[in-house]
């Protein structure tokens, strides 16, 4: 679950990194917050999206005057926005930032985040900051390790400073400070991710111009604030997003033809692959988990029965752990709730698939198929959506 | 001859008395494992599953005799505490089935237990199974004789599909590492590929990957420039219609880089040699292949 940046801001704020002047502005009231005067250098007018790539999408300006702001803000309050990570949809911008433009003398790029392939948790900097980091290659950026007991080291910072970031002499002990809040910040809150970009040089010190926090899901448990603030931008999910999210299992829409409804994260990618490789688009990646009970998996069966762009629906479970008649029971129940118009198609094997066959022809539910040949299951819900005339794409 | 555990392994499973702990490790002992001690805070000096419990590891050690592995079932908020507990009472085969660790966590685990001569496998994993002999976690033991192929693997159902597809292709496992499909792992492909190297029961390896983490290339570097070779190592890699900076279901399982993706990775293992299996129905029929091929060799 990523932050909004005035959610990450109060942050790191409230831990004392700065972060510059600022009014957040909800509703149409709040615009009045946006007096005249407020910020004389200047008003920078930010959408609040959790997705980058907001700048070249239009969603931040920069404005001279506060009515020129107000009116700006006016506009972005409750409009929508697409940026190239929103993938391909738009989304409604719920809140605007109102930040004083500030003079920058040099700016970089600055992150706290895991390298899996150190197996711990590094500073990233980069001389290139801003929208430029993003097509700067990967080997510009430079790695500053961070132990787990004993934290960030000085030299290593001061390192960075020197050869990395070119900051001038007078700065360099600032910027170590910076450094070190921000990898205590990272790893007191247990985030995924804490990016700032730009981390700007300005006359009177460092300062993070823009802000993006990722919450670590498994770490939420011991994390009051961070939990607060998960559900907090949970409400603004997509509503069949929201109820996987309640539900306790992974879905991820990704625009395709065919649901999908698979036991295992590995097995349930593999599958949307499988259906790829078949010349359909998969609509949906769906894990119901290997404990999962029969509300769990009726749940997941009412997302897919929800969802009006599906030709069709493939289940594909393998009964290691989870009973196939429980899957069977699920679909019946989710079936009374919401009526399964597209054919579904499902490949059942290992635990109980003898009852699970059973409970679906008492169950007359004609639209399904039952298959334990995973590649003749696959074969047969591809060419029904074909056979709708449907190239799935 | 199997990797990391056999028949003979003494094995503590700490979390015996939960649910979870519970279900599977009836299921363990019925297939053979030789579980001599269960760790449960609170209900030392019960018996449970037949098999006695104690109130810590060091107590299991201490009353039941040398323990060679330990299996964790222990909840996610408790999980590195009994990491800790196992190694320090000197269990050298941590397998820690758990789901849900805090990334924090398993950095501290790794650098707690770096150096140490202790092999930690998972977290968020479904563990190790030897079939017909011996099985640490939750693998359904009866899907695969056993037989020729070594499976490694960050899943766990497309392992048990994979299982299957080589059982029904006529051949069998010599050994089922689930590693887990966490950001941060305690064992890696690559230590997996050189036990596997080592063992005489195993004549090829099968590499089951996904999006996400440079663990993959990283394996078939090591494969390709210090194994013998003399075994073929066969890949799959899921996630081909992920989307970028999405977590598929693994914590694990995202595209953070352009070498993330299943394409990339998929490129970088035939480009050292590896032979990728491209769908997922061909597993078994790909690995039976080669198995003809390499004993008309």
């Amino acid at each position: 679950m990523n932050l909004f940046e005035y959610q990450a801001k109060s942050l790191l704020k409230q831990h004392g990194l700065p972060v510059g002047r600022s009014v957040l502005i909800k509703t149409k009231k709040d615009l009045a917050l946006i007096k005249e005067g407020l910020f004389r250098s200047g008003y920078v007018v930010k959408a609040q999206v959790l997705a980058g790539g907001r700048g070249k999408a239009g969603g931040v300006k920069i404005v001279k005057r506060a009515d020129e702001a107000r009116a700006l803000a006016g506009q972005m309050l409750g409009s929508n926005i697409e940026t190239y990570q929103t993938a391909g949809a738009a989304v409604k911008i719920e809140a605007v930032l109102i930040a004083e433009k500030v003079a920058i003398e040099q700016e970089f790029y600055f992150a706290v985040t895991l390298s899996r392939k150190r197996g711990q948790a590094v500073i990233l900097v980069s001389s290139a900051g801003g929208t430029e980091v993003e097509a700067a290659n990967a080997g510009a950026l430079r790695e500053i390790p961070i132990d787990p007991w004993t934290g960030v080291r000085n030299h290593a910072l001061r390192e960075a400073a020197v050869e990395t970031l070119n900051i001038p002499a007078p700065w360099i002990n600032n910027f170590i400070e910076f450094g070190r809040k921000a990898a205590r910040i990272y790893a007191e809150g247990e985030f995924s991710l804490l990016e700032i970009n730009p981390l700007a040089l300005t006359p009177k010190g460092f300062l993070a111009v823009d802000a993006k926090i990722n919450l670590e899901e498994n770490a939420l448990f011991r994390q009051p604030d961070s939990l607060k603030f998960s559900e907090e931008n949970q409400k603004l999910l997509p509503a069949l997003e929201r109820k996987a999210k309640d539900l306790g299992v992974s879905y991820i829409p990704i625009g395709g033809r065919i649901g999908c409804l698979v036991n295992g994260a590995g097995l349930a990618m593999a599958t949307m692959d499988l259906i790829a490789s078949h010349g359909q688009k998969p609509a949906n990646f769906l894990d119901v988990g290997g404990g999962a009970n029969v509300d769990q998996v009726k749940g997941a069966f009412e997302i897919l029965l929800a969802d009006k762009r599906l030709s069709a629906i493939f289940v594909n479970i393998f009964g290691g752990i989870m009973r196939c008649d429980l899957i069977a029971q699920a679909l019946v129940e989710a079936d009374k709730k919401t009526n399964l118009k597209v054919p579904l198609v499902a490949r059942l094997l290992g635990n109980n698939v003898d009852q699970a066959r059973e409970i679906l022809s008492k169950a007359r539910l004609t639209q399904v198929e039952v298959h334990d040949d995973l590649e003749k299951a696959v074969v047969s819900v591809c060419q029904k959506v074909h056979g709708n005339g449907d190239s799935g794409r | 001859m199997a990797i990391l555990v056999d028949k003979n392994t003494r094995v503590v499973v700490q979390g015996i008395t939960g649910k979870t702990g519970a279900f599977h490790s009836e299921i363990s002992i019925k297939l053979g494992t030789n579980v001599v001690a269960g760790v449960s805070p609170g209900k030392g000096g019960q018996q449970f599953l037949n098999v006695p419990v104690f109130d810590t590891v060091e107590r299991a050690v201490k009353q039941a005799g040398p323990i060679g592995a330990s299996v964790i079932f222990v909840p996610a908020p408790g999980a590195f505490e009994a990491i800790a507990e196992a190694a320090e009472s000197g269990i050298k085969l941590i397998v820690v089935i758990t789901e849900g660790l805090p990334v924090a966590d398993m950095v501290k685990a790794k650098k707690m237990l770096a150096g140490r001569d202790i092999a930690l496998v998972g977290p968020n994993c479904p563990g190790i199974l030897v079939p017909g002999q011996c099985r640490l976690g939750i693998i359904p033991g009866t899907l695969t004789p056993p037989g020729p192929i070594g499976v490694v693997s960050r899943s766990g159902t497309l392992t048990y599909e994979a299982a299957h597809q080589i059982a029904q292709a006529g051949l069998g496992i010599s050994t089922v590492v689930g590693i887990g499909g966490d950001p941060v792992i305690g064992t890696d492909f690559i230590r997996v590929l050189s036990l596997f190297d080592q063992d005489p029961q195993t004549e090829a390896v099968l590499m089951i990957g996904e999006i996400g983490g440079p663990m993959e290339e990283e394996a078939a570097i090591f494969w390709k420039e210090r194994l013998k070779k003399t075994k073929p190592l066969y890949a799959f890699i899921a996630g081909q219609t992920a989307p970028p900076g999405k977590r598929m279901g693994h914590a694990g399982a995202l595209i953070e880089g352009k070498r993330d993706s299943a394409a990339a990775k998929i490129e970088a293992l035939k480009s050292h040699g590896v032979a990728v299996i491209d769908a997922l129905t061909a597993m078994g029929r790909v690995v039976q292949t080669s198995s003809q091929t390499s004993l008309k060799a």
